[in-house]
């Protein structure tokens, strides 16, 4: 189904030429199709990874400008001035990713409205290499065989050619795990490196694709017209192309596709009214924004990723049996016993003490919970040993070695897997692929995309979700969400799982399956550390229990001698037993 | 005081509640009993007007809702608490309460919100002591009460609760338990609460109802309900078996 919906609008575009020989319209969908190749990369920046720029005319003339300096004045040939100017806009990109990726929020926007102006007195001031303000002329076509490719027509299959190898890669990309990823570091940037993804690094990633693409583009685009200005690509291009791919609806590659088309093809539609030309142009855009915030492509659903066919568990593993060496065994766990330790952790938040003087250790296999009243520090105790957060002092210890610098996404690829105290999943992704985000923490051995389809089918059906494999989170009862994000930190075959309140707003019924399937995995070797209020799960499954109040440990111990402390009692279960204990 | 009839909530591909009837009556604690997914917090949504109903009517205090905005509805005396959601983060925990107060602004009025004020504070000390915190900065258990907290400085007549006692410590849903006891006895408040923990719900209402996929399946006071402890077993878990829920 996707596959069509990608390549049906390519048959239609390589089918325009024939009916037409008017040269001007040929000419206008030639523009159309090297405008492509731009928004396709932009898409999977703005769309997919939610970073917005608005200045990506840059690299389109970085593109233009060393394909006309290099062919006019270096008297280069044409093919190999292109992947010098694509090479160029990489390397832009990167420096100005690694400067604002870092940053959460509209710092990219705001770089790159302000990177055109610079790049724009460069050129002007720059005349003896760029032509200053009036440009660079007659810039030579591509040569083919020993012959300029001056035929219209052969230019526009030859342009159509290129998008084709283009959109094959970028829709590769989009469906691939790192698809996922870029959609997910979009949604919720903690869950994302949760799930072991190093968003700082992906995100310069996609920039850079992003602007190699539109180099491209730029190059194409001289080699056609023969002249490019400081104008050619200014600020206004580069917000029209944010404009074609929002209207079109980013986020779904056809969407941008979709968006060009009507964008650059309607003055031409339009063309008769005359003055009434720009009202019309921008009446239909204020429509189309007004009634489909989603852009045109928002009305059809995107359609999941359905990777592995559902027959597939009745040849793997039956249902709510477990097979290690499929799922997931555990990958060389050191033969130290002891898992984690944890030594006078500290953290303040303002004038709050959080977590005080933390210290305990943790052996491999071992369920240790850690309950206190609200406000105790317990969830910052997980954040700090998750790397969410950062500790004001103290050590933290995994197998060995210290991990308090470390980042989320490091130390969930070196085992360590939480939940949120809130289920937290990608909401447009579907139950099957927030699991598979999780093999992004799977460093063991390298997983295969198929291996890991299968892989993630299996665990899916050991925790009964198979159902709902392809509905989205907000289709799924609660306990289906928890053990959907459940089952995403195994899927990152942890040594060590992080549960923040698992078993609040579940039924009795349900907490009992769901200590079911942690003792599963405690028999596998993992480690659990798990903060609840449901005594229910807290006694049926803890091996010790850590008792926290005000940041500070004030009892540990053995369920039976945790439940008989006095403190406890007042501090914690109050005196009066309370109904769901 | 409140009366729902028929009333039906559709999502794009399922049926969350069909049907469905509820009262409740004045000074009355009303609790809402079903296993996850059953549609009790749909149903509370249709009530408030934060998802619109597709079929049947709401009437509040002999009035019709059922076309009403969830604003208006407030403004007739509703409060609702939302599971764990519902506070503004960017503002204090004292900004909060003070917003709850919001409609009570009469010069006349202010004995009683200070006397609110004290009633909250002296029954979560942890919201005292971090009054002048930012709210969004306070744990998962102590949002929740703030939320709590807010809907109490409404003065509702009617407080409608979503599994209010999640992520609280076991002394504080004891405590929580006891204070809507009292506002209930003190001020005729009546209240309707969707707990999946049937054995809490029925401690605390006077009747229940107990949905089973969107439907509503049993209904009758706590006390006839606690005795059909294994039918209420039977619905509670049949929803995990059940693979086409």
């Amino acid at each position: 189904m996707q596959q069509i919906t990608l390549w049906a609008p390519l048959v239609l575009l390589a089918v325009i030429p024939l009916l037409s020989s008017n040269s001007y319209r040929i000419s206008v969908w030639t523009f159309i199709v090297i405008n492509l190749i731009v928004i396709v990369g932009l898409d999977l920046l703005l769309g997919f990874c939610g970073q917005l720029s608005l200045g990506h005319g840059v690299f389109v003339s970085l593109g233009a400008y060393a394909s006309a300096f290099l062919t006019t004045k270096a008297g280069w040939s044409g093919w190999a001035a292109i992947p010098v100017g694509m090479a160029a806009a990489g390397v832009t990109a990167f420096l100005i990713g690694v400067t604002t990726m870092r940053l959460r929020g509209y710092y990219l926007a705001m770089a790159t409205l302000g990177f055109p102006v610079v790049f724009d007195a460069i050129i002007r001031n720059w005349s003896d290499f760029t032509g200053g303000s009036s440009g660079v002329f007659s810039i030579p076509r591509l040569f083919l065989g020993g012959y300029a490719i001056k035929d219209q027509n052969f230019y526009y299959f030859f342009v159509l050619l290129v998008f084709c190898a283009v959109l094959l890669i970028v829709s590769q990309v989009a469906n691939s795990r790192f698809g996922l990823s870029l959609r997910a570091i979009h949604r919720d940037e903690a869950t994302a490196e949760a799930r072991g993804i190093d968003v700082y690094k992906t995100r310069i990633a996609v920039f850079v694709m992003s602007a190699v693409l539109a180099a491209l583009s730029g190059s194409l685009y001289v080699h056609y017209v023969g002249f490019v200005s400081p104008q050619t690509f200014g600020i206004n291009y580069s917000i029209m192309l944010v404009v074609m791919l929002v209207v079109g609806g980013a986020g779904r590659i056809w969407g941008g596709i979709l968006g060009t088309v009507v964008i650059m093809w309607l003055p031409e539609v339009l063309r008769s009214t005359s003055t009434w030309e720009p009202i019309i142009f921008g009446a239909i855009l204020a429509v189309i924004m007004l009634f489909f915030p989603a852009g045109i492509a928002g009305l059809w659903k995107r359609s999941p990723i359905i990777a592995t066919s559902p027959d597939l568990h009745n040849v793997g593993a039956a249902p709510n049996s477990h097979d290690p060496t499929a799922a997931g065994s555990l990958r060389n766990l050191s033969s130290a016993p002891v898992l984690l330790s944890i030594d006078d952790l500290g953290k303040n938040f303002g004038g709050v003490r959080a977590v005080d003087g933390l210290r305990y250790t943790l052996q491999s296999g071992q369920i240790k919970a850690i309950i206190g009243p609200n406000g105790a520090g317990k969830s910052t105790a997980l954040a700090l040993i998750a790397g969410a957060i950062f500790p004001d002092r103290g050590r933290i210890r995994l197998n060995g070695h210290s991990i308090e610098g470390l980042p989320a996404y490091a130390r969930a690829r070196l085992g360590i897997g939480k939940t949120f105290q809130h289920v937290r999943l990608i909401h447009d992704l579907t139950i099957r692929e927030n699991v598979t985000l999780g093999f992004f923490a799977f460093r063991g051995k390298k997983k295969q995309e198929g291996d890991a389809d299968a892989a993630v089918w299996q665990l899916i059906d050991r925790f009964g979700l198979a159902h709902v494999a392809d509905r989205y989170p907000h289709e799924v009862n609660p306990y289906h969400s928890r053990l959907t994000e459940l089952c995403a930190v195994i899927a990152g075959n942890p040594h060590l799982i992080l549960l923040d309140e698992p078993a609040a707003g579940l039924s009795k019924a349900e907490v009992d399956q769901l200590a079911g399937f942690l003792r599963v995995e405690r028999e596998i070797g993992r480690s659990i550390i798990l903060v609840d209020h449901v005594m229910q799960l807290v006694l049926g499954l803890a091996d010790e229990i850590l008792v926290l109040d005000y940041g500070i440990p004030i009892a540990e111990g053995t369920p039976e001698s945790i439940m008989n402390d006095g403190r406890v009692k007042s501090a914690y279960l109050g005196t009066k037993p309370a109904a769901n204990a | 005081m409140l009366k729902v009839r028929d009333l039906s909530i559709h999502y794009t591909r399922t049926e969350a509640v069909v049907g469905a009837n509820v009262n409740v009556r004045d000074g009355e604690i009303v609790a809402l009993l079903g296993a996850n997914g059953a549609g009790k917090s749909s149903l509370l949504k249709g009530i408030t007007g934060l998802e619109p109903n597709s079929g049947g009517s709401v009437d509040f205090c002999d009035s019709d809702v059922t076309r009403l905005q969830p604003h208006e509805r407030i403004l007739l005396g509703m409060a609702l608490v939302l599971e764990g959601r519902g506070i503004f983060g960017e503002l204090t925990v004292r900004e909060n309460l003070d917003l709850g107060a919001y409609l009570r602004r009469s010069w006349a009025m202010r004995k009683e919100v200070a006397a609110d004020l004290d009633l909250v504070l002296n029954l979560f000390p942890r919201l005292a002591e971090r009054s002048n915190q930012i709210a969004g900065t306070l744990s998962g258990g102590e949002q929740q009460m703030l939320a709590i907290g807010r809907a109490i400085m409404t003065a509702p007549k009617l407080l409608i609760l979503d599994e209010p006692f999640l992520g609280l410590s076991p002394r504080i849903v004891g405590e929580v338990v006891n204070m809507l006891r009292v506002l209930h006895r003190e001020r005729q408040l009546a209240i309707l609460v969707a707990e999946q923990n049937a054995v809490l719900g029925l401690d605390l209402a006077d009747r229940s109802y107990v949905l089973h996929r969107g439907r509503i399946v049993i209904e009758g006071t706590a006390k006839s309900l606690a005795d059909q402890a294994g039918l209420i077993d039977f619905y509670f878990g049949r929803a995990l078996t059940d693979k086409t829920s």
